[in-house]
């Protein structure tokens, strides 16, 4: 229950957190956001593996 | 029963655009914790590190150390990553795809409706986060 307890008080404290913070997705559209996340996906990739011999 | 969120599941309920039912499902599977698990790989975080600011990302951390546990990219077995990348996959949904398999993870929750839809003898289940708020 304390566990629980504790990781209901991290999220909602993430959510309150993002709520003040300035970003470029409130001006974007869904499919845009999650076509940047896609995106971010490769690139992570790439940084992470590609370059591996 | 296992589930694997995607990123966008994790970002639209933390970040600074949310969807009501990623909120909605995040906040019902640690309710009902342990009925429900979920398991990450170290990929994702770094998807959601890059999509929400630095304070929410401490906590969205904080969260997965108490609830779950981040499983190292390099543990994925090669050949499996190897597998959907054959089926046509990009090779970062392949491995994906090769973690959820490994996980042995029933459902994928995304946001990403063409996220593997074009696969029909999946290992796992994909819903979007209303339809898994449903099967819950």
């Amino acid at each position: 229950m304390i566990r629980i307890a504790k990781a209901k008080r991290h999220i909602a404290r993430a959510r309150e957190l993002s709520s003040r913070m300035k970003s470029s997705f409130p001006k974007m559209k869904e499919s845009e956001i999650i076509a940047k996340i896609r995106r971010d996906r490769e690139l992570i990739w790439g940084e992470k593996f590609a370059a591996r011999p | 029963m296992l589930l694997v969120l995607d990123s966008n599941e994790y970002i639209f309920s933390l970040g600074a655009v949310r969807k009501k039912s990623c909120e909605i499902l995040l906040d019902k599977i640690v309710s009902s914790f342990p009925k429900y698990t979920v398991r990450l790989p170290r990929m994702i975080t770094e998807e959601v590190k890059r999509n929400v600011s630095p304070a929410a990302f401490k906590e969205f951390i904080s969260f997965v150390h108490i609830f779950t546990t981040i499983d190292e990219d390099i543990l994925v077995p090669f050949e499996l990553g190897s597998k959907y990348e054959f089926w046509g996959l990009k090779p970062a949904d392949a491995f994906i795809a090769a973690y959820i398999e490994w996980t042995g993870a029933e459902i994928l929750v995304s946001e990403n409706r063409h996220f593997l839809s074009r696969h029909n003898d999946l290992p796992f289940k994909i819903f979007n986060a209303e339809s898994c708020f449903r099967l819950l």
